[in-house]
């Protein structure tokens, strides 16, 4: 019993943000020492680059931004790109990363909706056969995100959201909840998980 | 014993449903803080909104199952039980008189899960609700007496001061009121129960609008997943809360409008 | 006139976690094996699926998922010279319906019993002299050790998955378990849940009154974990309801995620749903059973489904109920105390203590899970020396975070007005810093307590209805009043601002809930002629009919009845496969 109140007084508090997110907009614009400007990449306004896998940001809770940058930092989550960045940058500045692309309105959806019966029915109800559970169980209503930690899968860039479905398979991506996210992506067909994606990019939501 | 007298020897009066009550007594309300600062142009039928002051109240077209009479006492009555205050709208605002009503048209009002079979005795308090009325039925028969009893007392319910409605509240609530062979507590206590629920419950239920009771309170709704967030232990959780349906949700953006909506207070 | 279908070798009757059990147990044993329930099939995906499983008032309010009790119902009174009533709408206890039973809307705490539990009364009369045990107690040994119950329990916990830490490993204790454990032959599957906040209070002020807090042994998953079976549960997501819903996550332990995949897929298995069965249909002689009528509740026909075991696999009061529907075994009768069927039915004696803390203390017990508790054992059962105490039993005291959905929790304190502006205020002001500590406390068999057929009240079938007389015994308050002292002065080291203590008090009533911990009625024993089932759960009169459940309790113990439930299912069935199948139709143990 020690041990377990040891671990839960060692989390770290979730951090509060800046309403001030100016560091955070001086980074995305012009970079920090030799670190590239994120606008390069996701666009001050976030909205990434689809084809080259470059996610969208806009819309995405602070505390999920940050996680991310903290695990590309570590061991959790591994990527050419990113990696590099994170572990360059200060922990106050990913904060103020962060925060800027947190306070980014979701913007709209970059592409039509696109109709699959077969992503709308796994994102929405799950397959009892196989034990996968609706997606938006957990990433909030038309998977827009559950603040703070789940985030917006709606709108997000398919070929990003497939790449994600590789890497949790593949174990490049390890910082999941408790491992649902490689649980489900190993049960999912790259076939099924390019429907999902498909469908979720296209997902009209708030 | 006749059942009037036998229900009335008892305090813990069983209305239907009504299983939470407690006892009641008086005590010093805490101090409530001071309003927040409203946004320039909050949507319209926000609890931010109410709170620049509007006092727009949503209007229902048609009833199903009350009538003008009973609406209208309910409307009353719903905001003695959950009055507006400085910080937070009321029951009427919230629409639980909707709630109440679209409760009673529906399958529960109409005797759901109700074992509805005679023969038909009194009981004891220990036994539960033993009247042969589901909830509209009960609804009609005592609102029918309640009315009648507000019009012997010359009582314009609806449009009487705060302090005339809770004296005649407090007169239903402690049974005096005879609804025809039962006390009017029996009602009392399953109105009290259903008006908190129409605070509280879904907005798809038809009350609770723009989740006033969940902000209220800082209950962060429907969608729900929180590992590993409650081990963080004490902290101040302040998301906007979500419904089950999409149409009540009003306004919640992402990246701008985490939390609570701006100028809103959550007592969380 | 009803049809009669062709024969199967087993009929189980309702089909919840007990059945799902026995019926895969019997896999290879080549019998045909029909499985009848009454209400309709359910599965995780698409009845249990989120937002709208997310519907506190529709699922915990209104029991969408329950047991409805407009067709069925029981008849309620504390006393046998009191006129028992329908309980017209649910309250105290919420059985469930539809296929998986109780077991899809439970929490998914998981205690074993003590091994004193099992001899409680031959426990006692050693420990404490023959005259200890009041006279208003008619507690009795089960006839089953907890010895020879435990390589069932530790399968049931595997199926399961359980999170939890092991107290006690083969004699050893282990730090960070429950240090009162009867010993347990291995670790528990799963790692134990991290303490919610409020359960990280009690926790510390526990120990620091030199008690040994643990986590709460959890159905609800704290990782993905394969069973033994081949099922896939996944790790629950702290949503915030459980109790009363089924779990979208496949992360709480039911018939669905454990077993029901498996048995799906067993070629000698059927499962017909929207089955209500009616009675167990005898021979002439009554000793014989030759399967049972059921109802189509779809179309209303008749069927007669024989068979050559007979399962009653219902919950609690409904297998006394079907077996005195059906004439098996004597009728147990409160004037007398003679005969076996119905007697002993017990419950939970529970009981709560409220903390009220400063508003910067935030609970935020919404992040909740059904078994997501911190607990002491330290006065559970006979886990303290009652000597000069006066009373048998004990109970457990926990701090739960269950949930905190709002209809069923805004506490204010005891003075508010029950409505108007104060009101308002105090639940604005008292809800998320408002916990509570809950006193689960034993159950202690009496003479007046049993359940018969109501000679008045019938179901939507025109099938009497069951009668259940209750009400706690002075021994069982008396428990409660001392344990609830004790969780008020852990409460006082919690720092909350006010302390509001309840203990158990009489009489007891239908309306408020307490717990769905129904048990006894068909209880299992060492004497023929005072219980209803022998040692294995095999009728003592119908030799072909095996009874599963709570009903089998000859008293309740401190815990939560599931963990129990589901062993003695597997030491049934254990039974059926390696000594009824040898020599079908004879009694396991001698009358």
């Amino acid at each position: 019993m020690r041990a377990l109140l040891l671990t839960v007084a060692l989390l770290a508090p979730l951090p509060a943000f800046a309403q001030d997110a100016s560091r955070g907009r001086e980074i995305a614009e012009n970079g920090a020492g030799d670190i590239a400007p994120c606008a390069s990449c996701h666009g001050m306004d976030g909205r990434g680059v689809g084809a080259a896998q470059f996610p969208r940001l806009d819309g995405q809770h602070p505390s999920y931004l940050l996680k991310q940058l903290n695990d590309y930092a570590g061991e959790a989550r591994r990527n050419e790109i990113m990696t590099p960045i994170a572990q360059a940058l200060s922990e106050a500045d990913r904060q103020a990363v962060a925060a800027w692309y947190g306070a980014q309105r979701f913007g709209e959806a970059t592409t039509d909706p696109r109709p699959s019966e077969l992503g709308e029915r796994l994102v929405m109800q799950g397959d009892q056969s196989r034990g996968l559970q609706a997606c938006v169980n957990c990433h909030g209503p038309e998977a827009a995100g559950l603040p703070p930690l789940f985030p917006r899968i709606s709108g997000q860039h398919a070929e990003y959201a497939q790449a994600q479905f590789q890497a949790w398979r593949e174990g490049a991506r390890r910082n999941d909840v408790a491992g649902v996210m490689r649980e489900i992506s190993g049960r999912l067909s790259e076939a099924e998980s390019a429907e999902i994606s498909a469908y979720l990019e296209g997902l009209r939501s708030r | 014993m006749s059942r009037l007298d036998r229900r009335g020897l008892f305090r813990g009066v069983a209305g239907f449903g009504a299983a939470t009550a407690l006892p009641a007594a008086a005590q010093p309300a805490p101090q409530a803080t001071p309003p927040v600062a409203a946004p320039a142009a909050p949507p319209a039928g926000s609890v931010a909104a109410w709170r620049a002051g509007s006092r727009e109240v949503q209007p229902v077209s048609s009833w199903r199952f009350l009538n003008a009479p009973e609406a209208a006492f309910l409307d009353a009555a719903v905001d003695r039980i959950i009055p507006p205050d400085d910080q937070w709208p009321g029951a009427r605002w919230a629409g639980v008189v909707r709630y109440i009503d679209q409760s009673l048209a529906g399958a529960h009002g109409q005797g759901a899960r109700f074992y509805a079979a005679g023969p038909w005795a009194p009981g004891l308090p220990t036994q539960g609700y033993q009247l042969p009325l589901n909830p509209a039925q009960l609804y009609r028969t005592s609102l029918t007496a309640i009315l009648r009893e507000a019009e012997a007392r010359q009582l314009d319910f609806a449009r009487a001061a705060p302090a005339a409605q809770d004296a005649f509240l407090r007169a239903i609530e402690a049974g005096e009121v005879d609804c025809g062979g039962f006390r009017s507590d029996v009602f009392f206590e399953t109105f009290l129960a259903n008006t908190i629920e129409g605070f509280l419950s879904d907005p798809e239920y038809g009350g609770n609008r723009d989740m006033v009771g969940w902000r209220m309170i800082g209950f962060p709704g429907a969608h729900a997943a929180y590992l590993p967030l409650y081990t963080h232990h004490g902290m101040k959780y302040d998301e906007e809360p979500l419904p089950m349906g999409e149409t009540a949700r009003h306004q919640h953006t992402p990246g701008q409008g985490h939390g609570r909506p701006q100028g809103e207070s959550r007592r969380g | 006139m009803a049809r009669t279908l062709p024969k199967k070798d087993i009929v189980f009757v309702g089909f919840g976690f007990t059945a799902a059990v026995i019926a895969r147990e019997l896999r290879e044993s080549g019998l045909s094996i029909v499985g009848l329930e009454r209400g309709r099939p359910r599965d995780t995906v698409p009845d249990f699926q989120g937002p709208s499983m997310h519907d506190e008032l529709g699922f915990a309010v209104r029991h969408g998922l329950m047991q409805d009790v407009a067709k069925e119902t029981v008849t309620v009174r504390n006393t046998p010279d009191q006129h028992a009533l329908p309980m017209r709408q649910l309250g105290s206890f919420l059985p469930g319906t539809d296929l998986g039973g109780a077991g899809v809307h439970w929490n998914g705490q998981t205690f074993r019993f003590q091994a004193a539990d099992f001899e409680l009364r031959s426990h006692h009369e050693r420990r404490y002299g023959r005259d200890f045990v009041p006279e208003e107690l008619t507690i009795r040994d089960w006839g089953l050790t907890y010895a020879e119950l435990e390589p069932s329990y530790d399968r049931f916990e595997k199926l399961l998955g359980i999170s939890g830490k092991a107290g006690n490993l083969n004699g050893q204790l282990q730090p960070g378990g429950n240090q009162h454990e009867a010993p347990r032959s291995s670790e528990y599957p799963n790692p134990p849940t991290a303490p919610a906040y409020l359960g990280a209070i009690f926790a510390k002020a526990a120990m620091e009154l030199g008690y040994s807090p643990f986590q709460v042994p959890s159905a609800n998953l704290t990782r993905a974990y394969t069973n033994p079976e081949g099922v896939r549960l996944e790790p629950c997501m702290v949503c915030g309801y459980c109790e009363r819903f089924g779990c979208e996550h496949f992360a709480k332990s039911s018939p669905q995620t454990t077993v029901l995949p498996a048995l799906r897929e067993q070629p000698n298995f059927e499962l017909r749903t929207h089955a209500h069965v009616l009675r167990v249909n005898l021979s002439e002689d009554r000793r014989h059973a030759t399967g049972v009528t059921y109802v189509d509740v779809n179309t209303g026909e008749e069927l007669i489904q024989p068979a050559e075991i007979v399962v009653l696999s219902a919950f609690a009061y409904n297998n006394a109920r079907l077996m005195l529907l059906s004439g098996i075994g004597t009728p147990y009768d409160p004037a007398t105390g003679e005969g076996q069927v119905g007697r002993n039915y017990c419950y939970q004696t529970m009981s709560a203590v409220t903390l009220f803390f400063d508003e910067d203390v935030n609970l935020n017990q919404f992040m909740g899970a059904g078994a997501l508790g911190t607990v002491i054992d330290d006065y559970s059962g006979d886990n303290f020396d009652h000597t000069g105490l006066g009373f048998v039993g004990g109970a457990y005291i926990a701090a739960y975070t269950t949930g905190a959905r709002p209809i069923e929790f805004h506490p204010v304190p005891p003075g508010t007005p029950r409505w108007g502006a104060a009101w308002k205020q105090a639940v604005a002001r008292h809800y998320n810093h408002t916990g509570g500590l809950q006193c689960h406390g034993q159950s202690n068999a009496r003479r007046g307590n049993y359940v018969s057929l109501d000679p008045t009240y019938r179901d939507a079938y025109g099938q009497p209805l069951a009668r259940i007389t209750f009400d706690f015994p002075e021994n069982d308050l008396r428990m409660s009043r001392f344990v609830t002292d004790r969780a008020v002065e852990i409460a006082r080291r919690m720092g909350a601002r006010q302390i509001v203590a309840a203990p158990r008090t009489a009489p007891w009533s239908v309306v408020p809930y307490q717990t769905t911990h129904n048990t006894g009625g068909a209880i299992m024993g060492a004497d023929p002629t005072e219980t209803a089932v022998n040692r294995f759960g095999q009728s003592w009169n119908v030799p072909n009919v095996f009874v599963t459940g709570a009903a089998l309790f000859p008293q309740n113990a401190t815990y939560n009845p599931t963990d129990t439930v589901g062993a003695l299912a597997y030491w049934t069935a254990a039974a059926l496969k390696d000594q009824y199948l040898r020599a079908p139709g004879r009694p396991l143990v001698p009358a």
